[in-house]
């Protein structure tokens, strides 16, 4: 129905993602990877395009399901792979962020959603837009920062050579500002409990299991302040804490704690 | 290093923590470093089942108003006695430490992941579940122990850097001391929250709500008038269910469509289009006809095409009401089309809060949009569900905590101390570290 014409800003957007890609990887000349990076653009603008229109279509924020959520993970990685290689020129680094929003829309074009229209009152609310939206900037870029730490990892353990200084500062960067998002996230979410629910905490699952995130990456912190030295335990950590997301993110779905959650996305 | 073979595997995470360790000095020797803290917070854990367990899984019992006010005030002054007057003792400085303080985070998040994985309040949980406390682990005493011990970590570590004061320290303190503010507020104040409902008719004057945890009736300061109850619904859904188990085939959501704009779309290779909508309906004989006398139901005339355009159905579709049977439209001989009740798009009461005094205010309680009075806050919970749109009861909860202040004032704080993490990212190192 509403589902209308994903298939082709989804295949244009992922066209325009992996052209420009290559382009910006393999290309020799300035010239070359200047327009790579146009392309990456091109295709991050279609992608907008399809948002708003399907925000306008749907006549809400379209932020409610498991597959919405995905839609805007993959239009903020490559947001902060864009800034990550102007800012720090880690090409590598923009090259995963690309793959992996490549591969969430792919997901999207594998299992197609049938949009529905309906919003329930409670997520009727000002909160809702900046609630999803600061979550899954914060999301893409915790991601980002697990990318890293495979990365550091993979090097370790495989390639024979320490992850480097330099590996663990992108992630630095990354984290701190993913953990300001994510509390950010966290304190609107309890704000806005607060109008919905009447109280600002619960413990419904999937506070919970936010709750365990932030405190993960908390951890995260308070050991690099403390232990800077230490790389191979803050990678491990890092791997760590992206699981705890992603059970966050997904997870709670599945378990049987939460069967009578709020936040299991709507199974209608 | 070790071998290739030992890295691979997880001990390559716990070796280099041991290993640091492993010719400095004896456990329990000072100065306490990361063995110590995670002893003590095992040890809170430990104790903690162990009372639980002997309790019988009733949990921490409710304190006494004065005896709660008692504890909370005895851990603000050790906490600040501790961090002002005795920073530089051995014992203070490991309690106000990062070992200290990444042992009590770990103690609460164990105590968090356990509550991630069991339903809480669950009556039909096993008995051992009951008995250490996994089914309402918020009221627990190994929750409650290593809450404490977070609180008394954190509260010095942030009057350390309180005192003496520094613009430096300012995203620290925004961060630690608006956590511990949330933290010790939501504690202590969670058995002052009050939670009572209230179910009011149209027409009708109430003043009289229910407390479900202590099971009483309690008179409200004010009384309710319900003016008006509105329930606005989107249009219905169509969907497929199965004739034999009578399973809604949703396929999460693939094969459900909108009563909307949209007058045709395909389920399980089916095209179904629609050719009358019928917002509220009555039914004569074998048709329905526009009808908006209380009870009528949506209904739609729908025309089902198979795949091969071999078969072609058409027929009345409705979900029913409380007053009016539903009906199916069957396809095949496995499949039949049916309609969902239509979701609630938005609800709201207009009410008159009538005070002793005389004064009325007029309101319209929404979800989302509570109102205040009286230092309660009122909240639009809910209606009577069989009736639905035709509902003329309006269920109401009245919400006060005294403590919500403080956690406000925490969790500001803590937005602002996001803001300067976001700012000055990793270079924010705070002094004294």
């Amino acid at each position: 129905m509403t589902w209308i014409n994903f298939p082709t800003y989804a295949l244009l957007t992922i066209l325009g993602w992996t052209i420009g890609m290559l382009m910006n990887a393999i290309g020799k000349s300035n010239l070359v990877k200047q327009l790579g990076i146009a392309l990456v653009i091109a295709g991050q603008l279609v992608l907008t395009l399809f948002l708003l229109k399907l925000w306008m279509i749907l006549d809400r924020p379209p932020m409610r399901t498991l597959g919405e959520t995905r839609l805007w993970y993959s239009f903020f990685l490559p947001i902060i792979g864009l800034i990550t290689y102007q800012r720090w020129k880690y090409q590598w680094f923009l090259v995963y962020s690309l793959l992996l929003a490549c591969l969430f829309l792919g997901f999207n074009l594998a299992y197609p959603e049938n949009y529905s229209k309906t919003l329930m009152p409670a997520l009727q609310s000002p909160w809702f837009v900046p609630h999803v939206i600061v979550y899954i900037f914060s999301y893409a870029l915790l991601a980002a920062s697990s990318l890293v730490a495979i990365k550091g990892l993979v090097f370790h353990y495989f390639k024979g050579r320490e992850s480097g200084h330099q590996t663990l500062a992108l992630a630095d960067n990354l984290v701190f500002i993913g953990f300001a998002f994510l509390t950010l996230g966290l304190l609107f979410g309890a704000l806005w409990a607060k109008e919905a629910w009447g109280h600002y905490w619960t413990w419904d699952p999937k506070e919970t299991w936010a709750f365990l995130t932030w405190i993960v990456y908390l951890v995260y912190i308070h050991i690099r302040y403390q232990h800077g030295q230490k790389e191979l335990w803050a990678l491990w950590i890092l791997g760590l804490a992206f699981v705890v997301l992603l059970v966050c993110w997904f997870g709670v779905n599945y378990l049987p704690s939460a069967a009578n959650s709020v936040h299991v996305y709507t199974r209608d | 290093m070790g071998s290739y073979y030992k890295n691979l595997s997880l001990w390559a995470f716990f070796y280099p923590m041991i290993q640091q360790k492993k010719y400095d000095n004896p456990i329990w020797s000072n100065p306490w470093g990361y063995r110590e803290s995670f002893f003590i917070v095992s040890g809170l854990l430990l104790s903690g089942f162990a009372l639980e367990w002997a309790s019988g899984g009733t949990g921490v019992p409710e304190f006494t108003n004065l005896s709660l006010n008692i504890a909370a005030g005895l851990l603000v002054i050790f906490i600040f006695t501790a961090g002002i007057f005795f920073r530089k003792q051995v014992f203070i400085l490991w309690l106000s430490g990062i070992p200290a303080a990444i042992s009590a985070v770990t103690g609460i998040t164990f105590m968090a992941l356990l509550m991630g994985l069991t339903m809480q309040h669950d009556g039909s949980a096993p008995g051992w579940v009951v008995q250490l406390g996994l089914s309402h682990v918020t009221s627990s005493w190994p929750y409650l122990l290593t809450s404490v011990y977070l609180l008394v970590v954190l509260g010095i570590a942030a009057a350390k850097r309180i005192i003496p004061f520094s613009t430096k320290n300012i995203g620290y303190i925004l961060n630690h001391l608006g956590l511990w503010i949330v933290i010790f507020s939501a504690t202590f104040g969670a058995t002052k929250v009050e939670r009572l409902e209230m179910k009011v008719k149209e027409g009708e004057i109430e003043w009289q709500a229910f407390d479900k945890k202590n099971d009483v009736w309690v008179e409200m300061p004010f009384a309710i008038r319900l003016n008006d109850f509105v329930l606005e619904q989107y249009a219905p859904k169509l969907g497929i269910v199965d004739n034999i188990t009578g399973m809604i085939l949703h396929e999460n959501g693939k094969n459900v469509m909108l009563v909307d704009s949209v007058a045709s779309g395909n389920m399980l290779g089916w095209d179904i289009r629609l050719l009358t909508y019928l917002e509220q309906s009555g039914k004569a004989g074998e048709a329905y006809y526009l009808n908006n006398e209380t009870g009528a139901a949506p209904a739609v005339k729908a025309e089902a095409i198979s795949e091969n355009k071999s078969d072609t159905v058409v027929g009345w579709v409705s979900c029913g009401s409380f007053n009016h049977s539903y009906e199916a439209l069957k396809i095949n001989d496995q499949l039949s089309l049916i309609m969902f009740y239509p979701e609630p798009k938005k609800f709201l009461s207009k009410i008159d809060i009538l005070t002793p005094e005389g004064e009325t205010t007029a309101v319209e309680l929404e979800v989302n949009k509570p109102a205040k009075v009286k230092g309660w806050e009122i909240y639009q919970v809910g209606y009577d569900d069989q009736l639905g749109r035709w509902s003329d009861t309006s269920v109401i909860e009245f919400v006060r905590d005294p403590w919500l202040p403080f956690v406000y004032t925490g969790i500001f704080m803590m937005i602002a101390g996001a803001m300067t993490l976001f700012w000055s990212g990793r270079n924010n190192t705070p002094t004294d570290l």
